[in-house]
């Protein structure tokens, strides 16, 4: 009786498909790490984030 | 992981971080912080719905001699035909006084009562405002939908709602005047955030709001005039001026017997007078939420403790008597409007009366020659009162 041959995870398949494609993946982590921080710039600009707490002592 | 494989990642991570950093510089570089401004520049009288709208740039350009004046259209009217202008009388001079013009062409009382409560969480000089009212606001229905969307800032109102001072009436007032006037639900719960989406609106709405102030920020920057700071500020001489803007007034109202600026008449108002007659017979100037929006405009200033001077335009009287809104229907508008603001702790600079007076106004409503001095001098005597 044959072996059966086991089924190879999604971890394994992303990771066989970047291998293949480095250029691809290249380009995408590039592009995913500017978007990121763009994104946090933003969110820290204009989210109020880092503004000072006011509505907490306003309740007192 | 194969070497090379490993290098080429680090080097696109690293090349990502890069065009991130370039990113954020180039809009940092092209469209400047809101609260940039250039030094020995005074931006007071340019008129200008983006300075209006941005209270980071008009806190920055303020100094504790600035007076805000709350306005419309007549902010706009050119010194090349009304050589009284503000920016000529105290942009030219150190008076003590220097005006911060804010508002353009179909901002009033609502407009006005978000800015008031927007700008007093920044903090207003003197602690003093003059809002210059107009009784064209007041027309039956009110001022449309479509106007208003074109003005509504969202900014000024996101700015207006978390400012503790502005009573919770009046913000519950402008909310339900805002939904009224078909400002989208998104808009209005993302200023008045409670649920995470609209934490995450507010958060855009924001971020597209302070580009769209900082690409019209720049036009704006240019357009300021020197600021003339003297060590001792001189008085005004009124009297002089006055008898210069009748003079002009002659000069550049030839052509009518209503005073009204020769081009003007000639090029807009001679040639619609014959359809005009009795056009607006039907008019009441009662049947309109404006003065309830004045009235919120006051409640907030009186909440704030920000002294006000409303200065009353008059209309034309020829030319409103001619269209069909007679002096009673205009009386009682102007009547209107004093018993509000005799209702709150406001100063009012009446000029009704000056309806059928020449060269008051330059046109049909906005002042002239005369009109503009004397509303000067109030504002000049309202300043000082107290300094």
């Amino acid at each position: 009786m044959a072996l059966k041959k086991k089924k190879p995870t999604r971890i394994q398949v992303i990771q066989s498909w970047m291998s293949g494609h480095n250029r691809l993946t290249c380009a995408t982590i590039t592009l995913v790490t500017a978007a990121m921080l763009m994104g946090l710039f933003l969110f820290v600009a204009f989210s109020g984030f880092g503004a000072s707490a006011d509505f907490i002592y306003n309740q007192f | 992981m194969d070497k090379h494989i490993l290098h080429t990642r680090l080097a696109a991570l690293a090349l990502g971080v890069g065009l991130a950093a370039c990113a954020i510089a180039l809009v940092c570089l092209l469209f400047p912080a809101q609260s940039e401004t250039r030094p020995g520049v005074d931006y007071g009288y340019v008129y200008s719905g983006v300075k209006s709208s941005s209270v980071e740039f008009v806190e920055a350009a303020m100094t504790e001699e600035s007076l805000m004046v709350l306005g419309s259209s007549e902010l706009s009217t050119p010194r090349r035909l009304v050589p009284q202008v503000p920016v000529q009388v105290f942009g030219k001079a150190d008076y003590g006084v220097r005006l911060m013009l804010i508002g353009e062409a179909f901002d009033q009382s609502l407009w006005h009562a978000i800015a008031l409560g927007a700008y007093q969480d920044a903090g207003i000089p003197r602690n003093k405002v003059v809002l210059i009212v107009t009784p064209g606001w007041f027309v039956d229905g009110g001022q449309d939908s479509d106007t208003f969307k074109t003005r509504f800032s969202y900014s000024l109102y996101s700015r207006f709602n978390a400012n503790a001072n502005v009573p919770e009436e009046a913000k519950s007032y402008v909310l339900n005047r805002l939904k009224q006037l078909g400002i989208d639900e998104t808009t209005i719960s993302s200023a008045n955030p409670s649920l995470p989406q609209d934490y995450l609106n507010a958060f855009a709405l924001k971020a597209l709001d302070d580009l769209k102030l900082r690409q019209g920020l720049i036009s704006v920057r240019d357009k300021g005039i020197e600021l003339v700071d003297e060590d001792t500020p001189s008085t005004p001489d009124f009297e002089s001026l006055r008898k210069e803007a009748e003079q002009t007034g002659a000069e550049m109202s030839t052509t009518n017997d209503w005073g009204v600026e020769d081009g003007f008449y000639t090029g807009q108002l001679e040639p619609a007078l014959a359809d005009a007659a009795g056009s607006r017979a039907g008019e009441t100037y009662t049947n309109t939420p404006e003065y309830d929006d004045l009235d919120c405009f006051l409640d907030i200033a009186d909440a704030c403790g920000i002294e006000v001077l409303v200065v009353l335009s008059p209309e034309m009287g020829p030319y409103y008597d001619y269209i069909g809104i007679g002096k009673d229907v205009r009386s009682n508008c102007y009547e209107q409007v004093r018993s509000i603001v005799n209702d709150h702790n406001a100063q009012i600079a009446d000029f009704s009366g000056r309806e059928y007076e020449k060269y008051f106004l330059y046109e049909i409503v906005h002042f002239g020659w005369t009109g503009w001095v004397d509303v000067e001098k109030i504002i000049y005597e309202f300043a000082q009162d107290g300094a």
